[in-house]
């Protein structure tokens, strides 16, 4: 992606530097709407990767994952011999690419049980009777997953609450409904 | 786990909604479908540029929908039930609330971020309210992280001088081709049904194939834009609406008399069966309506394949 690519964020033609940086908003030269672009040091930075060396010779170590690549540094968990390419950098530390994967969890996605077992003591009650399998669905849910990892930003346990006790209403009221039931069908109906 | 703060309200859309936060090293843009969530990190280190655009003013558009409701609240005043009063009331002032909650929400805007190696609509960032605070908070942020950047840096980046990437030429289709053919196949159908009128299949096929010429107009109207750089055929396609406007006058009369026909021969106890005929045998409309079909269809034809083989 060349530098000259900032765009318009409205009709991407790219803006011109000297409208960079611009306390004020400028007009974009294609759309004539008002545009800022906030452009950064890293802006200089188009490298986009390194290749490793090849063995010069049967005396210099080669990378564990590329036996044809020069080693540059050991991975400082398990020691092995790394090239350029395998050589992850995280915050200073030369690490190798399995050694990362145990280590850094970045998540990508997070499930939010306390909204799953929210909807679940709730909307099925709209249907009636498929509420009699779904809320003590929801209660598992809420037990299950009480202390599962959440959202990463924050966010209370409100919806897990609240579901617990829309599924404790809707129990206690099915227990109701088949107790009185039972009672009607044990005595016969009113004359 | 870092410590997360907010940068943006939420933008909700549809299914869930959209959010930004900030950590102490990278800038987190939370998408949330409901049930989870999806996390994109940006380092700081690795942001090149924010570009934000005001988009173009809806006051037009707020205002009718503003007259609209005000419309429909004056309702009020042609009703007697006080149900009905209260319903165009309240369904009123709804509509109304939605125009005006837009414009106390201040100018749209759409604002994308920028690394080496991605570009990301940040659809939270859609108001320029939203996007000055954004940009008055992680500016600092991202300049602490990266420094400040110099003039001379701008003049002197060899990755200003890189050429633009090549523009992605879509191709045409072959849409208004299949047009022109239909132009043909129904100037010959509509001969054919004046001059073997005892065949009902015809009408029953014209029927079909003139609700697809009308569709195809339409489609292709719509599908040109960015994709077919051809204008000649469009010209055609787009005059060829004036006949088919002719064409359903005409055809529309034909089927309030056939119609008028049948229930009299109905009512007369007569039970043979009425051919139905879109246009009138012999007659100057029929003449213009397949005669513009033959030379569109034929003229669009010979166009078509001109400008495709043009460089």
């Amino acid at each position: 992606m060349a530098a000259n690519a900032i765009a318009c964020a409205a009709c991407s033609t790219p803006v011109p530097r000297e409208f960079w940086n611009r306390e004020e908003p400028v007009r974009c030269p294609g759309c004539g709407q008002p545009v800022r672009a906030a452009v950064f040091p890293a802006i200089a930075n188009h490298a986009l990767g390194v290749s490793p060396a090849a063995l010069q010779g049967e005396t210099e170590a080669s990378c564990f994952y590329h036996p044809q690549s020069r080693a540059t540094v050991p991975c400082v968990q398990c020691g092995r011999f790394l090239c350029a390419l395998c050589d992850l950098d995280v915050d200073g530390r030369h690490i190798c690419p399995r050694c990362f994967e145990k280590t850094e969890t970045v998540e990508p996605r997070r499930t939010m049980y306390d909204s799953l077992a929210l909807a679940i003591s709730t909307f099925p009650m709209l249907l009636f009777w498929p509420a009699l399998i779904a809320a003590p669905w929801a209660l598992f849910l809420v037990v299950r997953r009480w202390n599962a990892p959440s959202s990463i930003v924050p966010r209370t346990k409100t919806r897990f609450v609240l579901a617990a006790l829309f599924a404790l209403a809707e129990i206690a009221f099915f227990i109701f409904v088949i107790y009185m039931m039972t009672q009607v069908a044990l005595k016969g109906p009113r004359r | 786990m870092p410590p997360y703060t907010k940068l943006t309200p939420r933008h909700r859309t549809f299914g869930g909604y959209t959010q930004l936060w900030l950590a102490s090293d990278h800038l987190l843009l939370l998408s949330n479908s409901r049930f989870s969530e999806d996390y994109k990190r940006f380092s700081f280190a690795d942001i090149q540029a924010i570009a934000v655009t005001q988009l173009p003013s809806q006051i037009v558009l707020q205002m009718v929908m503003i007259l609209a409701a005000l419309a429909w609240m004056s309702l009020w005043f042609a009703v007697d039930s006080k149900f009905a009063k209260w319903a165009f009331e309240i369904s009123g002032a709804i509509g109304l609330l939605w125009p005006i909650a837009d414009i106390a929400r201040g100018p749209r805007c759409r604002c994308f971020l920028r690394t080496r190696v991605s570009g990301e609509l940040l659809e939270p960032v859609s108001r320029i309210k939203t996007a000055n605070n954004f940009l008055t908070l992680i500016r600092p942020v991202i300049e602490s992280a990266q420094g400040v950047l110099a003039p001379e840096t701008v003049e002197t980046s060899s990755a200003v001088l890189e050429p633009p990437p090549p523009q992605i030429v879509s191709s045409p289709g072959y849409l208004p081709e299949i047009l022109f053919g239909t132009f043909l196949l129904n100037a010959l159908l509509l001969w054919a049904s004046t001059h073997f009128p005892k065949v009902p299949e015809l009408a029953a096929v014209l029927m079909n194939t003139l609700f697809a010429e009308f569709l195809l107009i339409v489609v292709a109207l719509v599908r040109r834009k960015g994709r077919d750089p051809r204008v000649v055929i469009y010209v055609i396609v787009a005059l060829a609406i004036l006949g088919v406007a002719f064409d359903a006058v005409t055809i529309g009369g034909e089927l309030v008399v056939s119609y008028t026909k049948v229930l009299a021969k109905a009512k007369a106890g007569d039970k043979s069966i009425t051919p139905l005929q879109f246009l009138p045998a012999g007659g100057m409309r029929l003449t213009v309506a397949y005669a513009w079909r033959a030379v569109a269809g034929l003229l669009g034809l010979a166009l078509a394949f001109y400008e495709r083989r043009k460089p």
